[in-house]
């Protein structure tokens, strides 16, 4: 509330003003998904390609992946300068040629930052200890 | 090995797959389809094609939105997209005035279709009310029972709890206000009301003790409460006068009541008296005992022996009441008028994305410089999207409205629609009509707008005319040419359609305007050849002869007294009138060939001059004609001179008439073609031969200006006379000649309208494709001209794929023609005798289409420099 009345006045929290220096630009709200897409991305390495993210994130979450949704989050984190694609040759194998990603310093730097936010929250949870 | 491939439609939809994914998203997918396949067959392959590319386009199209939401996502964005719908009008007029009508004709024919054939009867547990049917095994037509079979009905058939006769026909009914109206009148037993489980909303059902004694026997329909009676509470008891019979009112049922299909009249039936009213015949109907179904009754009813039908010439069927409804208008029918109107606005609809494209492509250049500017792709979809959305709004607002107020008045004027049927669009038509604008919208927003920036972005080469350009050319003709031959066939049909009603609806126009009345006339049948009687067949032909003789003397009778009422001019007994239903019979031209369908008459002296027709050639009959024993004569009409008799000696030649081959007619005279039945071209035969007495005849009375007059004066003789002579309806005769042309008028005008707005748009689609064919090759013709190219040469490229399409539509749209009116000609009383009458005036108009086509991009390329074409690239 503090918040929204300094800035309706005018006034300046510098605190404030450098959390959202830090968390404003788009690229820097990750969502579940993109989260999900950069770990895979990131595990397989140099063999990143939309399928290959797909049965990744299917492995580990257990959850049936839509491909679209895939091939989206990673044209969407492309755009955000999260992820760069690139194609392989045309020689390298038979088939079509894959578009490979590979997570950019900007997004590796994005998702510590979003470990950061989630192990802050987690921790000192009572109700969440010992649920196992 | 080869790669797995997919089908059209996922193609078309992963083209919302960016460039740089696609081939990649294109080849899993293929996989998948083949995985698919191979595992469960081919019609899974198509499930998880359609879902995962469906799947693709929507997440890419939204992923597109959102992108374009961001930033400066304002009026200007408005703005352009309004300017660019004003930049191209005749695109943007011709969008509109075609998703109005194409979603107003789907919407309301949703609606039709539906209520029709889905929703059900007004009877409470309608499933358990059957119809028995007995139809003619030959020619599939209803025939009644006998009374005495529904008392072995009621008796054999114990998986019936009730079962009701009934019966209907035309009666004269004088309205409580004073006026005389032709109505059906529905003569039920009181068990009908039963069967049927609806209660009166007011007073009670009449039964068959209370009519006995003389009590009320009529049940209103709600609205003729209302309108007769202005919904009085006292109308119980009030009198209504059918034909010559006084009846009380006993109830009224409640709105929305209708029995079989719609408001009437239902006069209780005493099945003591119905045999002396002439209702000796009846239809059946019967509700279901608990757990009973209509397939054990039918087993039943078989076995069952019935005096009044003869197995062998009869079948007996137990049919649901709903179907029994719904059988008035046959399913198949209306799904495939459905089907047909799909097709059609199917292809309007593509042609609309195509001149969406078409225009899109002429605006490459602008997306190229946008995309340099920095704007992308999804932004540029977006705003073409938000171009498509501007398009097809106020087209979805028009669609609403018509729906909302021309759909239910235009069906509501159908008398014949079942009761059950309302004609005003409800929450679920108009829910369509929201899902099929939001289809529309993405469809014409989006699709195009994908097609022309694709390669948006990745280079400017898309500045110029790339891969799209060819594959909206390829596409486009695909298109047009469909659409040409839809508008081709439907045209060619109903232009032959068209003058076969022209020659119904026409040839009266000599009949003076309102100055005849038809009126029906039935005479009863001698007693004792009634109810089935034994009688030798000498005792028969006797009865039969005096019965004739006495019709005689009533003709002469009933003429003498109506002729000296100062109301009526003229009285003329015939067989029939033109708009009455056709007659058709062989007829045999002594030395010459057989005519096998001609238009039989059988009239009096003065026929022709109440029709207005002078004799072309001979004279007309006379009243010696007409004397017991004459010389048999007969006249014949143009067409049949024309196409039976030599030319010049019709008169004098001798007809033999099937049936009747002992008398052998002698033409006396020849009159022009009168239009002989509805539906029936200008030109089928006619033959006109003396009337014979008969106990059904249609009276044509002149009257000298005052139709109630004339019309009262016959209803007064009537009644006065001893014999129970009852006239069963009466009209004008101009109004009985149009009467079955108007349907068949209105059907034609809505396929002339569709065919000739799919040639507009045919039009005005081949005008864009040749533009923009023009456009992308200025260089080309530039060259040629340069190396000497004449203006023929250039004319001939530009005009070469106009004509191909032209020639191509044309003879597909004639092959169409041809089936459609194969299937008109299995209709009974449609007759032409052009297969395609009128197909000069079409090739004519398909021709001005094409060159009005054309004739802008012509002159655009026969004035292309070499020079500035060639710097211009």
């Amino acid at each position: 509330m503090d918040h929204v009345q300094s800035e309706r006045r005018g006034a300046v929290d510098p605190t404030h003003t450098v959390s959202r220096i830090r968390m404003a630009p788009s690229k820097s709200h990750l969502g579940e998904f993109e989260v999900l897409v950069l770990l895979a991305a990131l595990r397989l390495g140099r063999k990143a390609y939309g399928m290959a993210i797909r049965d990744e994130i299917e492995r580990h979450s257990g959850r049936e992946v839509a491909r679209a949704a895939v091939y989206v989050t990673l044209k969407r984190l492309e755009r955000k300068g999260l992820v760069r694609t690139e194609k392989e040759d045309a020689d390298a194998g038979p088939g079509v040629p894959r578009r490979f990603a590979s997570v950019t310093p900007e997004g590796i730097e994005l998702l510590r930052q979003n470990r950061q936010v989630l192990n802050s929250l987690w921790t000192g949870l009572a109700v969440l200890e010992g649920a196992e | 090995m080869t790669r797995p491939s997919l089908p059209w439609y996922a193609r078309l939809l992963l083209r919302a797959v960016p460039d740089e994914w696609r081939d990649e998203v294109q080849a899993e997918l293929a996989a998948l389809g083949a995985r698919a396949r191979r595992e469960r067959g081919r019609w899974s392959r198509h499930r998880v094609l359609v879902r995962e590319s469906l799947d693709f386009a929507l997440r890419y199209g939204w992923d597109g939105w959102l992108e374009a939401q961001k930033g400066a996502w304002n009026a200007t964005e408005w703005r352009m997209a309004v300017r660019s719908l004003r930049r191209f009008p005749a695109v943007t007029v011709l969008t509109f005035v075609t998703l109005s009508v194409a979603m107003t004709v789907a919407g309301a024919a949703f609606h039709l279709v539906r209520e029709l054939a889905f929703s059900a009867p007004p009877y409470p547990e309608a499933e358990r009310v059957i119809d028995i049917e007995v139809v003619d095994r030959v020619g599939g037509f209803p025939l009644h029972v006998s009374l005495d079979d529904v008392a072995t009905l009621r008796r054999g058939l114990s998986d019936v709890t009730l079962l009701g006769a009934w019966a209907s026909r035309s009666e004269m009914v004088h309205e409580p206000g004073g006026a005389l109206s032709s109505r059906r009148v529905v003569f039920v037993t009181p068990e009908v009301m039963e069967v049927l489980g609806v209660g009166p909303l007011r007073g009670a059902l009449p039964t068959l003790a209370g009519v006995r004694q003389g009590g009320a026997s009529i049940v209103l329909p709600y609205g003729l409460w209302e309108d007769w009676f202005d919904g009085a509470p006292d109308v119980l008891g009030r009198t209504v006068r059918i034909g010559d019979v006084v009846h009380q009112v006993a109830a009224v049922m409640p709105p929305g009541f209708g029995f079989p299909y719609g408001e009437h009249l239902w006069v209780t039936l005493d099945p003591a008296e119905a045999g002396a009213v002439g209702l000796d015949r009846v239809r059946v109907v019967g509700r279901l005992a608990d757990g009973a179904g209509p397939a054990a009754v039918e087993v039943r009813l078989r076995a069952l022996d019935l005096e009044s039908v003869s197995s062998d010439e009869a079948l007996v069927r137990v049919v649901p009441a709903g179907r029994a409804g719904n059988s008035a208008v046959p399913a198949l029918l209306l799904w495939g008028v459905v089907a047909g109107l799909a097709a059609l606005l199917l292809v309007m609809a593509s042609n609309v994305g195509n001149l969406v494209l078409a225009r899109n492509l002429r605006r490459s250049k602008e997306f190229a410089v946008r995309s340099a500017l920095g704007a992308s792709r999804g932004r540029v979809v977006a705003g073409l999207f938000l171009e498509g959305a501007l398009l097809v709004a106020p087209a979805a607002a028009a669609s609403v409205y018509l729906m909302a107020t021309l759909v239910p008045r235009t069906f509501g004027r159908l008398d014949d629609l079942p009761i059950w049927v309302d004609p005003r669009p409800d929450a679920l038509t108009f829910g369509v009509l929201g899902v099929l604008t939001v289809g529309v919208t993405v469809v014409l927003g989006l699709i195009p707008a994908f097609g022309t920036t694709r390669g948006l972005g990745s280079s400017l080469r898309a500045a110029g005319v790339g891969s799209p350009g060819r594959a909206f050319g390829r596409r486009a003709r695909a298109v047009v040419t469909a659409q040409l031959v839809l508008a081709v066939g439907f045209l060619a049909t109903v232009l032959t359609v068209g003058r076969a009603l022209t020659g119904a609806g026409g040839a009266l126009a000599a009949v003076p305007e309102d100055r005849v009345v038809i009126a029906q006339i039935y005479f009863g049948w001698p007693e004792s050849l009634q109810d089935g009687r034994a009688v030798s067949p000498a005792e028969r032909d006797s009865i039969v002869e005096e019965f004739e003789d006495g019709l005689r003397v009533t003709y002469a009778e009933m003429r003498s007294v109506l002729e000296a009422d100062r109301a009526v001019e003229q009285v003329v007994f015939a067989s029939r009138w033109p708009g009455n239903e056709s007659l058709r019979v062989p007829v045999a031209v002594d030395g010459g060939g057989t005519a096998p369908a001609v238009e039989l008459f059988e009239i009096e002296a003065g026929y022709h001059d109440v029709l207005g027709a002078r004799p072309l050639a001979g004279r007309s009959l006379d009243e010696r004609d007409l004397v017991e024993g004459a010389p048999p004569v007969a006249m014949v009409n143009e067409p049949f001179a024309r196409a039976f008799l030599p030319p010049g000696g019709a008169v004098g030649a001798t007809l033999r008439v099937d049936g009747r081959d002992d008398v052998a007619y002698t033409v006396v005279g020849v009159v022009p073609d009168l239009g002989v039945s509805p539906g029936t071209s200008g030109a089928a035969p006619g033959l006109y031969v003396p009337l014979s007495p008969t106990n059904v005849v249609r009276i044509g009375l002149v009257h000298r200006g005052e139709r109630s007059a004339a019309t009262a004066a016959l209803f007064t003789h009537a009644a006065t006379r001893p014999d129970r002579i009852r006239i069963q309806w009466t009209k004008s005769l101009e109004a009985q000649a149009r009467e079955p042309v108007v349907v068949l008028w209105g059907l034609g005008g809505l396929i002339l309208g569709l065919g000739a707005f799919a040639l507009v748009l045919s039009a005005a689609s081949l005008h864009a494709m040749t533009s923009f064919m023009v456009t992308a090759r200025t260089r080309e013709i530039g060259v040629r001209v340069a190396l000497g190219g004449t203006s023929g040469q250039v004319v001939w490229l530009v005009i070469r794929q106009a004509v191909g399409v032209g020639v191509a539509g044309a003879l597909g749209g004639l092959v169409l023609a041809n089936l459609l009116l194969s299937v008109l000609r299995s209709v009974p009383w449609f007759v032409d005798e052009e297969p395609v009458a009128g197909a000069m005036a079409l090739a004519a108009l398909l021709a001005a289409s094409l060159a009005a086509a054309v004739w802008l991009p012509l002159r655009r390329a026969l004035g292309v420099e070499p020079a500035g074409a060639m710097r211009a690239e």
